[in-house]
This record gives structure tokens, C-alpha cells and sequence, in this order.
């Protein structure tokens, strides 16, 4: 029985190959689409869960004077400290990131991430070893990633080779690679390149970092317990350090500490200053999440609608089936898993669409979504339950429609067929709202890809080129040499940079403690970022006092202390234990990326010998010669050192490539449902019109026009259509207002002439499908239709 | 008011013709009540269509009105039908979803008719065929010969100068398309002019001409003597 019907299956799928082929890829866009959304999801809450005794590994936060979110940084002594203080605590580990020059053999230094940790870094965590040995006892290993070993080394045995790491340059310490490790996963909050024990941590300066270096910072501290539930009072115990921390940091007072579970720390996407790697973001989780189902529901919709439409021409066959014997269950089955067959094909084509798709959605969002579909087993449990929704959602509808009819109604004509059945139009009604959504969010998002592009920051960051130098006579000899470059226009020597520091800082005026952040900036800064003053003046290098207790405070931080841009000069304003007089007021800027809002600012001055980083502002359209050029000038001045040089515009790509990511992800999905939506009309209107076929004949012959019998085949989709476009105006509205929102404090919101346009879009993809069917009908000769009867 | 000359029409078989209608020329006067008759696949239907521009022959020439139909692109040849040409049909050809009153009233909204003039026309043609009491019905709900009834009011309802009528008796007993038939000589005798194909002989004689078609050739043509 079962292979008969199969055979049948296989059979009608095989003579209704259009109807097999649009729903296959239909429903393989769907599935594709769900496996992606799933994938996200399930990457996205799986960090850091590969590391076994996830329950007794905690992770110490800290809180700070006039700031309540947990932060990432812990005082670095307090780490080992605990572990002599606190007999629950098994194993302790300090994590410290850094950037620093690394030189192996012959080859060019390049700048790599290093972490600094401790010995009991591999009784806590799971980064597996795969040649060599990982003990962080021996202060002159260093251990590197397949990565790093192939990248350095390339097909040589990298064990025992020497790689020097450079603190400044002057100051090499060299180290033996003595084992490799795995590549970090994707899902790890700890991500690192090369690994190293703290003690070889060097400062700037060449010093070495000591164990008691209260004003020093860790990334992140991490403490195995013995029994977990020890971990609120331990975090109270804590307490202990801050007086110690608090005297070497006055400007970074804590106030308290807290222990949380690996498990959950990797659930949380709100630590402030955190450095290390964080889940997605919700929006990144379930904007997805929404977008698949909707995709997934859609194609869902159009099978159903396909199938019914299809149905009408095997009503004859399921009469005969019925008189032969054929019980209702049975034909029902069958239905079924002729469905069925659909799916798994379509499966196939969720297969090769995510091979395509899934690789350059992780390289647009830095989401790695992968499908291991042969070795993950909760995927395939994902898919098999999938399958089943699938063929169930689609196909149960028209199979037990079809099979319901009495054999003799069948044969005498009175039938009523599908297209009237209020249910498929409610379908193609939310097929509309769907595309209406997609469209929407890809229109809104590349409208706001456009606002962020041209969005005024405040300062100019089109023209702009920062070269990091690591002490001043460096900056000096590079700032000299830039001078010469034609394409040049202003130059300058800072501290601080725009977007890509965040000095922030506990601020105080009037008896007010406010968080803000404080830039030290060179005198000719504000000038080389063409920065506004809005009252007072800008700094002047000339007057010394200008540098000891001199500020200027951006319209945001004057407002927050309730000050307008005019009262805020002269106010004194308290630093750590220093006094300070507002000189003047500057236009606001925008000082991080367009995730965040304007934040409250304000700048002081510090000497050239202070300054580290260079600044220069090309003449408009010259700032990528002008960028080369300076390299160049660079590489023939320092030839051993790498070139750091960066465009100050790249604060603003971070945003951008989110924006335009999600815009283009929209404008994909926008086109699949809108083809979903098409071929759902299309099956409907040929059901519409198969049904009616004999009434238009005759209408025609009565002397009905083309306009008339238009009119006669639209009107009952007119009217579910503009109500499905105006759900999916507002669903479309307010979902993507909503998304923008949670990414993109500043955004351009949605413009009324982008709903506009989505509805004209999915009106003329309706006009065009109805229209290239009702065409057909108009040309054919009613006299053909009526001689059947 | 119809000249058509040399009519071919013929469907391919592989490399071969087979020919539906061969060499057909036939002139009809207005007023005339002309009775086409064959047997089946004689060409009968596909010639009343021809005669109605629902088909288009692949040869020949066809004036109506000394218009020289052919010529005229699609939307004038539908005027000129909407305007001039009633249709009958066998199988009655009711739209099932509208009323009796909606039948006979639909060829008056394709034509832009006021609403009052509509209901006044309509009233007038259901009070002539007895139907009053009936417009309110469904076609479903009503005997063959009433349906074809409302068929020929809904042919007629719009004043057309020539009536085309395709069987209009062969789904009726005979009792029924007697009362058919008298109905159509009746409109004859007010001027109309009727073209009809039958299968019944006796149903042949109402009219005042009759053409045999055999193989698509016009076998025989007669006149009839009217028996006033």
C-alpha cells in the first residue's frame, strides 16, 4: 500500500512539474530561512557553553561611584589575593586583552590580540591543545592558535620557534612557542590569538606589570568555586579590596562586586566596558527570528493555496478513487505525502540556498551561523520537526479539502471550488501583510543607511586620517614629515581621539556627580576636526594656564548639569581631586558610533609631549592620497614599525555596514516574499478564473469589455489585498521603527513616502501577475469555452 | 445585412486539413428567419459563431451591415455585436450567482444603460414572457423551459437587429421548445431578423429559410413558403 502510494505521489508530482518545481523552491526558501533563524538563535545563546563546570565558574563584575550597571573590569591584584583569602575558590584567572606587535623570524611585525592569564586558565576553561604542551608555568612559552601557527609559520613545525612581542618598540621580550591550540570559537566571550602568562605583561614603558599594580585594570576575572552557592557572599567578601583599589584609583572609584555564572555572564549582552566578546545583540537574535517565520509561514501559505488551486484538476480523480473503494483517510494520505515528497525536495533546496547563504550572512553581521547537518543532532531534530510542521501546516488543508467531496457531486459539476473559501484569501491576505513588512524593512533601512551615511557628527570625519604613534618624538618626526604632503591641510597632535577612545569619567559641578566623557586633546584638535565653539573660546596653547585648569564642556554635559551653553563658562568643574574652569562651550558632537546617543563631553588640554596619536585633515576628496602618502612616509621613517594609520570615518562603519546589512537581508527577503505573494495570487486568480471561465465566456458574448471582466476577476482579491497591505503597513511600520530603535539610538525612523512605495511595489507586482493571467483569458475565444458544454 | 464570401475554416492534423466549413457563401436579408441545419459536425455551430464574430474563419470575407467585419480590430468588433447581435444557446448559458432580473439586466450594464431605463426594460420583457413572478429566482430554481426563457430575454433585452439562437431547443421537451419556437417566429414577425441551427425538422419550419450543411458545404438552400 505504502509503496503505492508513493509511486503515486512520485507520480502526480512528476505530470504537475510547474506546481512541483514552484513549490520545491517556494518551500525550500522557507525552510532555509527557519534553519537560518534557528541557527542564529542557537549560536547566539550557546556562548562559552563548550567549557565544562559552566555552574562553578564565575565571573567577577564591578560596579562604579555613579553608575549602577555591572562593568567588566576588576582590579588585577584582587584576583590572586581572593584566591590566598578565600578557601572556595579553586582555581582564579586574570584576563587581560592587548593589542601588541609580534615579530617571528624575518618577517614584517604585525599588530596581534594577545590575552595574559594564568596558570589555572586550562582547569577552567576548554581551549583545546593540539600540538605541544599549554603550561603557562613556563614564563617564556607562549601559546598560539592553528591560525597564527600557519600564518608565521605556514607549513614548518612552529614548537620551539622564537616570536618576539614588543612593548613600544624599543622594548622586545622575546618568547618560545611551545604549544598550539585550537582556534577560539565563534561563541566564546574569551577570544584570543596568542596566550601568555601575566607576568609577561610589559607596560608602554617597558616595566614590567607587577602582581600589586592596584591602579591596574583586568579585562575580565574569572573564579572556579568549589561550591557555587558560595558565590554571593564571596562577592560581598569582596568588599574587602575596594579601599586599596579606590586609594590608587581616585578617578575610578568602585563600589562593589558581583559573581556571576559563566552560563549566565554569556547570556548577557549589557555589560558596560566589557572587553570581552559578547552574544548578539536581541535585535541581531530575533529580528532574524521573526523575519525566518515569517518567510517560513509565507511560503506555508503559498503551498496551501497552490495545492487547493491544484486540487480542482484532480477532483475527478479523487470521485473515481472514492467510487472504487478509496476510504477518506486514505485519499487523505495520500495527499499527504505527495506533501511530504514536496518538502524533503524542498529540503534539498534549503540544503544548497543555506550553503550559499549562511557563509555571507556570518561575513556581513560577524554571526557565524553554520549547519552541520550531518553531525548535529539538534539540528536534525530541528529539521525532521520542520518537516513535519511543514507538510503539515501546507498540505493538511487542501488534503482533507479534496478528500471531503462526494464522488456523484464531483461528477455532476456542483462542486463549489476553493476560490471563494474565505480561508485561502485570509492566506493570500497575510501573504500581502508579510511582504508588506519586508518591503518595508528593506526601504526603511536603506533609507536610514542613507541618514547615517550623511548624518553631520558633528565634526568632519570624511577628511580626517589618525596615525597612533607611541611616544612623542615619534609623533613629531611623523607630524613634521606630514606637513610636506600637498594634499594636507591641517595637522595635529592629541591624546584623545574621537569615536575611538571613551575616557569616561566621574565628573562633578555644583554638588552634582555626573558621568561623562573627557577627552585630552592637543591644542590644534578642534581645529584639524573642524569642531564648533557655540559660547566662549577654544583653548589657547599660549596661556599656561589653558593647560592645568582649562575645559571646554559640549551643549550636553552643560545641559546635564542644568547650565546653558552661555551660564556653563566659568563654572568650576571637579576631575578626581582637580578643579577646573569651563572656558567655553562647544556645538555637540557625536562621539561614539550611531548605536548610542550624544554623550555628554568635555575636552581638556594637554602638552605635545602628552600627545600620541596624530591627527590630519585632508583638502576635501585627497583623504585617501593623502592616507597612502602618509604610510609611505611612515614606512620610510620607522621601517620596523607597522603602520597604524586609520580613517576617522571608520567610526561611523561599524553602524553602516549593520544598516546596509540589514537593509540587504530586507531587500532579499522582501523579493522572496514578494515572489511568495505573486505565485500565491497567480495560483488563486487561475483558480478564479478555471472556475469562472464558462461565466466570462458568456459575459463576453453578452458584450462584456476587457475592462469589465478585469473588474469581474479582481474584485474579490481587491479588497483582502488592501486590507492585508494596510496590516503589513503597520506590522511593517512598527517592526521596523521597533529595530531600528534597539540598534540605532540615532536613526532616520521611516518616512511616509516609504510606505508609499512599498504599497506601489506590491500593487504593480499584483497588477503585473494578475494582469499576465487575465490576459490570457481575454484572448481566448469564449465560443471554445462554451462548446463543452 | 450578412454577406459572407468563400468561408474556409479548417483545423490541422499533422500535415493534413480537415475542413470544418469549405467554400461557405451565404447573404442574409434583414428580416429574414433563417434555419441552418445538418447533421453533427456538419459545421453548423462554428458557421452561427462565425456569423456571431465569436470565431474568426482562416479564409473569406464576412460584411455585415456592409461592413466588412475582418477588417475591424477586436474592440470594434465587439461594439458591433454588443449592439446588433442577441445570442441563444442550447445548454441556456445562465450565470448562476445572479437572479433572473440580473441575467436579463447584465447586457444593459455592459452597455452603459441608466438604471431606470434598465428597470423599466427589464420589467416590460418579464411581464411579455410571463416570468414576473419568477425574476427574483435563481436559475437553478427554474424548468429548462424557463431558463431559456430568460435566455432569450437576456438575447433580445438590448434591441438587437439580428438573433442568433444555437439549438435552442435541444435541451427541451418538445411541449417546452414549441412555446420557444412561437416565441421566436413572434419576434420574427415584429422584424427581427433570427438565424437558428436545429437538429428538429418540424422546429426547421417556423423559420422562413433553410440551409443543409454537409462537410462544411452548403447542400441546399430553400425558401420556404410562408404559411402566414
Amino acid at each position: 500500500m505504502i509503496k503505492n502510494y508513493i509511486t503515486i505521489a512520485l507520480r502526480n508530482l512528476m505530470r504537475a512539474r510547474q506546481y512541483t518545481l514552484i513549490n520545491v523552491i517556494g518551500l525550500g526558501i522557507g525552510l532555509a530561512a527557519i534553519v537560518w533563524a534557528f541557527q542564529i538563535y542557537r549560536f547566539s545563546f550557546s556562548f562559552d557553553d563548550f567549557h565544562p563546570d559552566q555552574e562553578r565558574v564565575f565571573r567577577a563584575l564591578s560596579t562604579k561611584e555613579g553608575n549602577d550597571a555591572p562593568m567588566g573590569f576588576f582590579p588585577m591584584p584582587a584576583v590572586q589575593l581572593a584566591k590566598g583569602d578565600f578557601s572556595s575558590i579553586e582555581a582564579a584567572v586574570r584576563i587581560r586583552h592587548n593589542t601588541v606587535d609580534v615579530k617571528a623570524g624575518k618577517n614584517e611585525p604585525f599588530m596581534e590580540p594577545i590575552l595574559f592569564t594564568d596558570l589555572d586558565f586550562f582547569s577552567v576553561f576548554n581551549f583545546p591543545l593540539l600540538k605541544g604542551q599549554n603550561d603557562l608555568n613556563d614564563r617564556s612559552a607562549i601559546l598560539i592558535t592553528e591560525e597564527i601557527a600557519t600564518k608565521y609559520f605556514g607549513d614548518e613545525d612552529p614548537i620551539g620557534k622564537e616570536m618576539v612581542l614588543y612593548a613600544g618598540t624599543e622594548f622586545p621580550k622575546p618568547l618560545t612557542v611551545k604549544g598550539v591550540l585550537k582556534n577560539t570559537p565563534n561563541n566564546s566571550t574569551i577570544s584570543f590569538k596568542l596566550l601568555t602568562n601575566y607576568e609577561n605583561l610589559q607596560h608602554g614603558d617597558g616595566t614590567p606589570a607587577k602582581p600589586d599594580e592596584w591602579n591596574s585594570m583586568l579585562d575580565a576575572a574569572f573564579f572556579k568555586l568549589k561550591t557555587p552557592e558560595d558565590a554571593g557572599r564571596l562577592a560581598a567578601d569582596f568588599k574587602k579590596y575596594l579601599p586599596l583599589q579606590n586609594a590608587a584609583r581616585a578617578d575610578w572609584k568602585m563600589t562593589g562586586f558581583s559573581l556571576v555564572s559563566l552560563k549566565e555572564h554569556a547570556q548577557m549582552s549589557d555589560i558596560s566596558v566589557n572587553h570581552l566578546e559578547e552574544r548578539p545583540k536581541d535585535s541581531a537574535i530575533f529580528g532574524p527570528l521573526v523575519l525566518g517565520l515569517l518567510i517560513w509561514i509565507s511560503t506555508c501559505l503559498n503551498f496551501t493555496n497552490t495545492t487547493v488551486a491544484r486540487s480542482n484538476q484532480r477532483l475527478k480523480e479523487m470521485g473515481v478513487r472514492k467510487v472504487m473503494g478509496g476510504r477518506r483517510s486514505q485519499l487523505t494520505t495520500q495527499m499527504l505525502l505527495e506533501c511530504f515528497a514536496i518538502v524533503v525536495m524542498a529540503f534539498g533546496v534549503a540544503v544548497f540556498l543555506n550553503s550559499l547563504w549562511l557563509p555571507s550572512f556570518s561575513s556581513m553581521f560577524f554571526i557565524e551561523v553554520r549547519a552541520e547537518y550531518l553531525t548535529d543532532g539538534v539540528l536534525l531534530a530541528f529539521i525532521g520537526l520542520a518537516v513535519v510542521l511543514t507538510t503539515l501546516l501546507a498540505g493538511a488543508y487542501p488534503a482533507f479539502y479534496i478528500s471531503r467531496f462526494n464522488p456523484t457531486q464531483i461528477f455532476k459539476g456542483s462542486v463549489k471550488f476553493g476560490d471563494t473559501s474565505l480561508f485561502s484569501r485570509l492566506l493570500l491576505g497575510l501573504q500581502v501583510s508579510i511582504a508588506m513588512i519586508t518591503v518595508i524593512g528593506s526601504l526603511g533601512f536603506a533609507e536610514n543607511a542613507e541618514f547615517q551615511r550623511t548624518y553631520d557628527y558633528g565634526y568632519d570625519r570624511e577628511n580626517v586620517v589618525n596615525i597612533p604613534t607611541q611616544n612623542a618624538s615619534e609623533l613629531a618626526a611623523m607630524k613634521a614629515a606630514v606637513q610636506q604632503i600637498p594634499g594636507v591641510e591641517a595637522v595635529a597632535g592629541t591624546h584623545a581621539l574621537i569615536g575611538f577612545n571613551l575616557p569616561w569619567r566621574t565628573i562633578e559641578a555644583e554638588g552634582q556627580i555626573k558621568e561623562g566623557s573627557v577627552y585630552s586633546i592637543g591644542a590644534d584638535f578642534m581645529e584639524v576636526m573642524q569642531m564648533k565653539m557655540v559660547e566662549g573660546r577654544a583653548f589657547d596653547p599660549k596661556l599656561e594656564s589653558d593647560f592645568d585648569n582649562a575645559l571646554l564642556v559640549n551643549e550636553t554635559m552643560a545641559g546635564n548639569f542644568g547650565w546653558t551653553a552661555a551660564a556653563a563658562i566659568g563654572k568650576t568643574i571637579r576631575l578626581d581631586t582637580q578643579n577646573f574652569t569651563v572656558v567655553g562651550t562647544m556645538k555637540d558632537f557625536h562621539g561614539t558610533m550611531l548605536f548610542g546617543t550624544i554623550d555628554p563631553a568635555a575636552m581638556r588640554l594637554v602638552r605635545p609631549e602628552a600627545a600620541s596619536n596624530l591627527v590630519l585633515r585632508a583638502k576635501p576628496g585627497e583623504v585617501v592620497s593623502v592616507f597612502d602618502q602618509s604610510k609611505a612616509v611612515w614606512e620610510k621613517l620607522f621601517p620596523m614599525k607597522p603602520y597604524r594609520g586609520y580613517y576617522q570615518n571608520e567610526v561611523a562603519a561599524e553602524a553602516m555596514r549593520v544598516t546596509t546589512g540589514i537593509s540587504a537581508v530586507n531587500r532579499l527577503f522582501a523579493i522572496i516574499t514578494l515572489l511568495l505573494t505573486a505565485t500565491g495570487l497567480y495560483a488563486l486568480v487561475s483558480l478564479t478564473l478555471l472556475k469562472r471561465m464558462r461565466e466570462i465566456a458568456i459575459r463576453k458574448v453578452m458584450g462584456a469589455s476587457s475592462i469589465n471582466i478585469v473588474a469581474l476577476v479582481n474584485k474579490r482579491y481587491f479588497w483582502i489585498f488592501l486590507f492585508g497591505a494596510a496590516i503589513g503597513c503597520f506590522g511593517g511600520f512598527a517592526l521596523t521603527k521597533l529595530l531600528m530603535d534597539m540598534i540605532f539610538k540615532i536613526n532616520s525612523g521611516l518616512n511616509p513616502a516609504t510606505l508609499a512605495i512599498s504599497i506601489a511595489i506590491l500593487f504593480l507586482v499584483a497588477v503585473a501577475t494578475v494582469g499576465v493571467k487575465v490576459w490570457g483569458v481575454l484572448r481566448t475565444n469564449p465560443a471554445e469555452v462554451l462548446k463543452g458544454d | 445585412m450578412i454577406n459572407l464570401k468563400n468561408i474556409e475554416r479548417f483545423y490541422r492534423t499533422g500535415i493534413q486539413k480537415t475542413w470544418v466549413l469549405k467554400d461557405v457563401n451565404l447573404s442574409v436579408k434583414q428580416g429574414e428567419f433563417l434555419t441552418i441545419m445538418g447533421p453533427s459536425g456538419s459545421g453548423k455551430s462554428t458557421l452561427l459563431n462565425i456569423i456571431g464574430m465569436l470565431e474568426t474563419p482562416d479564409a473569406g470575407e464576412y460584411l455585415f451591415l456592409d461592413e466588412p467585419v475582418f477588417q475591424f480590430n477586436e474592440r470594434k468588433r465587439t461594439e458591433l455585436h454588443k449592439h446588433y447581435i442577441g445570442f441563444v444557446f442550447q445548454a441556456f448559458h445562465l450565470i448562476e450567482e445572479l437572479t433572473v432580473y440580473e441575467n436579463i439586466e447584465t447586457p444593459l450594464l455592459y452597455r452603459g444603460v441608466k438604471k431606470a431605463e434598465r428597470q423599466s426594460m427589464v420589467a416590460d420583457l418579464l411581464d411579455r414572457f410571463n416570468i414576473v413572478g419568477k425574476k427574483d429566482l435563481f436559475p437553478a430554481q427554474l424548468s429548462g423551459g424557463q431558463q431559456q426563457l430568460v435566455g432569450i430575454a437576456r438575447a433580445i433585452i438590448g434591441k438587437p437587429k439580428l438573433l442568433l439562437a444555437d439549438e435552442p431547443t435541444g435541451n427541451l421537451h418538445t411541449s417546452q421548445g414549441e412555446m420557444i419556437m412561437t416565441l421566436l417566429k413572434e419576434l420574427h414577425n415584429e422584424g427581427m431578423t433570427i438565424i437558428q441551427v436545429t437538429h428538429n425538422e418540424k422546429f426547421a419550419t417556423y423559420g422562413t429559410r433553410i440551409i443543409q450543411l454537409e462537410d462544411g458545404f452548403v447542400r441546399r438552400d430553400e425558401e420556404m413558403r410562408d404559411e402566414g
